[in-house]
């Protein structure tokens, strides 16, 4: 059996959509033991989001809840029920972290705000992740990641001068906002082994995305610039900037910030003599004059497949990515060598590759511990298990319409 | 110095914590810069002449000079700096003396090059079996790209998001401010804590090897998965979500906003507040799939709505009809926002030679252990002759080691 960095660690997680799932998946692939409550009264909405395995939606043929809810269990309870709540009680004295994503009133609502859960099990790190977090004159605003992207200042920095500002391919906020929550909590669960006190972290998505705009707001305050979004190039460095490949909408980006790299490049496109061009002799005048070297570039690039450009120019020392689809990702060579795309075979969905862990422990690796579960797939194991419930007692609590 | 210094009595996060940082690269310093403003120790290894990224814009009233890079000062606050020639033995011996006391070693040099120095992990792993190393590379350790290099646009490209963002008709678009870089710190920053957790259980350090490319295409949402589970390859699409509708950016009258409507109350809400009550009864929102096949045909009706008013209007009004709209801030606008500063999301720096200046603090709130702002960033081997001195080195031998170019 591989080691796990996070084993030991139990988790009730009421997440749901991307953030907070994307913080367990990171959490639950170190070996954290997460323990989802969920209900059919109170389904996440992205149960129910595209793709579907067979294209048939259904409850649990969803590739987007499958990828972020692996190495999870799931437990379904009606929230709204006293012995629901009785029974979530009992799992939160005997763990360690709290995790959930609701706006700033949910908890409360549930009957288990912070005050609550410290009462309960005062080691308890609890994290909450509203969208403007729960303090401030925001905290009751309606946020989620592909707004926030806007409030946060990322999507004004992205796209193209001369047309509307664009935003990341992906609902970036929650990503970045899932990975912020799980590097802190495992802080605070080390710092509760430190001083036996657990602790509330309250995480709001826009603060931990607009506090990755860069140099935005220091070169405003320093020198009140005001930065605007530059397409692909770099304000600093030329030649960068994606270039036409031989194929339908083909490129590969490239990346040049010293003279080596330059001479490099001049020298693997055929003109080596660019490096004493008046035009190119320097960053700065390859700066002023991009537009002219990036068509010299194009006019090379354009004979060619994009991988053959990356692997040409690499050879050469020069930084270049073809821009791959998800299909090329899937099968590039190299991401199957490291094995980062692992498969599991999920009792409605099959067999089916997702990306696995973008990181390699040496001692305790990381990997997809178990397929997503099914809605409620583990409620009889988790009950049985940490509550020390037997059969009938289980068979009551459905009975009484509790296991929804 | 910042304004919400814990109390003299009070922890921090990572008060026992030594970090040594040889990086500079946004994907090493942002992780190093994660340990710093929780309170960690960390001290910058800095070639002799300094950091390359203190050669990198903006600077401080544009004039580039070590001390002003902008880009530096950003992502090294709370840390300390040493120089040393890790090319000489000697620089390498008292790296290797740091090591002895350090929890955590983040780097991010291309694959093999610290190794070639005796200064690989399993160097440092010999002199201490308890150090958490984290290696940052744009393709990891291993692999036929291991030794290609990298940079942010190469990330965006190789990691799958460029091939999803930006409109149809344009090229493959970067993500704006480096997200590439910085997804891969945070990703990094996670690994490390976690090995470090584990260390202080099992007492026992081990090598993270952290790849650029893989991190950025973890965060694709579901657009992998759209490729594994229906074969469709999805291409950019400009700001719409693929699934949610209204879920993109909008212009208004002096910018734009954004906007993410995911129930019907929302869509209802995103209408109203185009002044557009037709539309906010039409049953065709109803269903999640019909309203987003049909965006072509609404969204200029909402367009029309929002282009009357300007983008904080749109945003609080909206958010009082209970619409998620965020307005599509700038620079000013994050500087000057009223939630923002209340809730502590700056601090005030003071820099020997940039001056004082708010920046961007530590973006989590921690009731016990909140972020603490130090310092600002070092100047060019500030920290030298103290750090030095603490590892057993006396003033004659660092006048013999200045002269002999080591430190």
């Amino acid at each position: 059996m591989l080691n796990d960095a996070l084993a030991g660690f139990r988790c009730v997680d009421f997440s749901w959509v991307f953030a907070g799932p994307y913080c367990g998946q990171l959490l639950g692939d170190l070996g954290m033991e997460m323990i989802k409550i969920e209900s059919r009264k109170r389904m996440d909405v992205v149960r129910n989001y595209p793709p579907f395995a067979h294209d048939d939606r259904r409850l649990n043929s969803s590739g987007y809840w499958n990828t972020h809810n692996r190495s999870k269990y799931s437990v379904n309870l009606d929230m709204k029920s006293e012995k629901a709540r009785e029974l979530i009680t009992q799992l939160i004295t005997m763990s360690d972290l709290v995790l959930e994503n609701f706006s700033a009133r949910g908890m409360k609502a549930i009957g288990f705000d912070y005050g609550r859960l410290r009462d309960l099990n005062p080691r308890i790190v609890y994290c909450s992740m509203a969208g403007f977090g729960h303090r401030g004159p925001y905290k009751n605003y309606v946020a989620y990641g592909p707004m926030q992207e806007s409030q946060a200042g990322i999507v004004n920095l992205t796209g193209w001068p001369d047309g509307q500002p664009s935003r990341v391919g992906t609902s970036y906020p929650d990503a970045a906002g899932g990975v912020s929550a799980a590097f802190i909590i495992v802080a605070a669960l080390r710092q509760a082994r430190r001083t036996g006190q657990g602790q509330w972290i309250d995480l709001g998505q826009t603060l931990t995305a607009a506090a990755l705009t860069d140099t935005a707001v220091i070169e405003y305050t320093v020198n009140g610039e005001i930065q605007q979004r530059n397409g692909d190039y770099h304000r600093f460095f030329a030649p960068h900037n994606v270039y036409p490949c031989s194929g339908d909408d083909q490129w590969c980006a490239i990346s040049v910030e010293n003279e080596a790299e330059f001479a490099a490049l001049s020298a693997t496109i055929g003109q080596p003599e660019l490096v004493r061009d008046a035009r190119f002799v320097t960053n700065a005048a390859r700066l002023q004059n991009r537009q002219e070297l990036d068509e010299i570039i194009s006019k090379w690039t354009a004979q060619y497949d994009h991988y053959d450009v990356m692997h040409k120019l690499q050879a050469a020392g020069v930084a270049a990515g073809a821009v791959l689809s998800t299909v090329e990702f899937v099968g590039d060579e190299h991401i199957k060598e490291r094995g980062f795309m692992e498969s599991f075979d999920h009792p409605v969905a099959g067999e089916k590759l997702y990306p696995g862990v973008p990181f390699k422990l040496s001692l305790t690796p990381g990997y997809i511990h178990r397929p997503a579960p099914c809605l409620g797939a583990d409620t009889e194991y988790i009950f049985k298990n940490l509550l020390g419930m037997n059969d009938d007692q289980i068979k009551q609590l459905d009975d009484e319409g509790i296991l929804v | 110095m910042a304004g919400d210094a814990l109390p003299p009595t009070a922890m921090s996060l990572f008060d026992d914590i030594l970090v040594l940082d040889l990086t500079s690269t946004i994907r090493g310093m942002h992780c190093t810069k994660m340990f710093g403003d929780y309170g960690a120790e960390v001290i910058l290894v800095e070639p002799i002449g300094g950091s390359r990224a203190r050669h990198i814009g903006p600077f401080a009233n544009g004039k580039p000079d070590l001390e002003t890079s902008l880009h530096f000062a950003h992502l090294n606050r709370n840390k300390q700096s040493i120089t040393l020639n890790l090319r000489k033995t000697k620089g390498q011996e008292i790296l290797r003396d740091l090591v002895h006391s350090a929890d955590i070693l983040v780097e991010d040099w291309p694959v093999g090059a610290l190794e070639a120095l005796g200064l690989g992990f399993a160097d440092l792993h010999e002199i201490n079996p308890r150090l958490v190393m984290c290696s940052i590379t744009g393709f990891g350790q291993t692999g036929p790209y291991a030794g290609y290099k990298t940079s942010n646009i190469v990330e965006d490209a190789m990691g799958s998001l460029m091939s999803i963002t930006g409109p149809p008709d344009k090229p493959p678009t970067m993500t704006g401010a480096q997200q590439a870089e910085h997804a891969t710190a945070m990703h990094a920053a996670f690994a490390t804590i976690s090995a470090l957790l584990y260390r202080d259980l099992h007492n026992a350090g081990q090598h993270i090897d952290v790849s650029a490319q893989e991190c950025v295409a973890n965060v694709l949402e579901n657009a992998i998965e759209q490729y594994t589970y229906t074969g469709v390859v999805r291409k950019r699409a400009g700001s719409r979500h693929p699934t949610a509708w209204p879920c993109t950016v909008f212009p208004c009258n002096d910018g734009y906003i954004g906007m993410c409507c995911t129930q019907l109350k929302e869509v209802r809400a995103a209408a109203l507040l185009a002044d557009d009550e037709d539309l906010a009864n039409d049953p065709v929102l109803a269903n999640q799939f019909e309203r987003r096949a049909r965006a072509d045909e609404l969204e200029p009706r909402l367009i029309a709505g929002y282009r009357k008013y300007g983008k904080s209007e749109l945003f609080h009004r909206g958010q009082e009809l209970g619409c998620p709209i965020g307005m599509t801030s700038d620079a000013r606008d994050l500087a000057e926002d009223p939630h923002l500063n209340e809730v502590g999301f700056f601090a005030e720096f003071e820099h020997p030679v940039i001056g004082k200046y708010k920046d961007i603090a530590a973006p989590v709130y921690l009731s016990e252990t909140p972020g603490v702002m130090r310092s600002s960033a070092p100047l060019v081997g500030q920290h030298t002759a103290e750090i030095l001195h603490s590892v057993g080195l006396g003033e004659a031998e660092l006048s013999f080691l200045r002269a002999d170019g080591v430190i």
